[in-house]
């Protein structure tokens, strides 16, 4: 798909959440608790270093389909982190 | 009772000298004392504070028949809670003082060390690193989206790498390694 096509909807409302989000996430942090997270800080940077990343390999910055190896990929590692956060916390400790 | 010693002019005043320290309200102490001849009774209130790189303080809020005192102790090294700085409000002014306590009280009222193993004392303590509730939306969010544009891909690994790391710590000071 040529990146100069308009991107569906779904990702443009998943674009504005994630960098709604990350703009969010340190205005609310220092508004709690008159600090900024080093997350929301690195998070900002993760995005930024990702759109730089893409622009200098030429890589398109979205495709409506993805791989299957990448679906596969990200779904393995949802498992990996939602099965150790549900399996760590509902082992009690011994 | 906390929230309100919290919202107090003295507590603003001295958690302003401290201000990269946050409160846990969890591990916070609520003690009544009351004298045996029934002279005097008393409500002692101790709120642990610690900072990003896990220092600790704790708020003392004092209150008698007469009088309230609110104070706050830092301890300048976590794994001797014998030195501390305490800070004491007078004519709104805030004083501090260094010195060797002489027993470690306060550093047990402070000690935010929690010996249960629970999924919401889990919550909180990932909650102080940035990684619960809105953060973790963000997080989710991403990951959603991390197939369809690999922009979000980076985000989506600093979470796990991030909120990894916190999981690792808060893990082990809750549960144990």
């Amino acid at each position: 798909m040529k990146s100069k096509e308009k991107p569906p909807i779904w990702i443009i409302i998943g674009w504005i959440l994630i960098l709604v989000g990350a703009v969010a996430n340190p205005v609310l942090d220092y508004i709690k608790h008159q600090r900024i997270s080093p997350f929301s800080i690195l998070f900002l940077g993760a995005l930024l270093a990702g759109y730089i990343v893409t622009k200098i390999i030429k890589w398109p910055l979205y495709t409506v389909r993805p791989s299957r190896s990448a679906m596969i990929s990200i779904l393995i590692l949802f498992i990996i982190v939602v099965g150790a956060i549900l399996l760590k916390t509902c082992v009690p400790s011994g | 009772m906390i929230s309100q010693v919290l919202q107090s002019h003295d507590a603003h005043l001295l958690t302003s000298k401290l201000r990269t320290y946050h409160p846990v309200m969890k591990e916070s102490r609520v003690t009544s004392l009351s004298w045996a001849d029934g002279s005097q009774n008393a409500i002692v209130i101790s709120i642990p504070f610690t900072d990003p790189d896990k220092n600790l303080a704790v708020l003392q809020y004092t209150k008698n028949d007469s009088n309230t005192q609110t104070s706050m102790v830092k301890f300048l090294n976590k794994k001797d809670l014998t030195k501390a700085r305490l800070y004491t409000v007078e004519n709104g002014e805030v004083l501090s003082f260094s010195g060797n306590l002489e027993a470690n009280n306060l550093g047990l009222a402070a000690t935010t060390q929690s010996s249960t193993c629970t999924a919401s004392i889990l919550i909180q303590c990932l909650g102080l690193w940035g990684c619960s509730g809105y953060g973790l939306a963000v997080c989710a969010a991403a990951l959603i989206l991390c197939p369809f544009t690999i922009v979000s891909c980076f985000a989506v690994y600093t979470c796990v790498l991030y909120c990894g790391g916190a999981w690792s710590y808060c893990f082990c000071w809750a549960c144990g390694c």
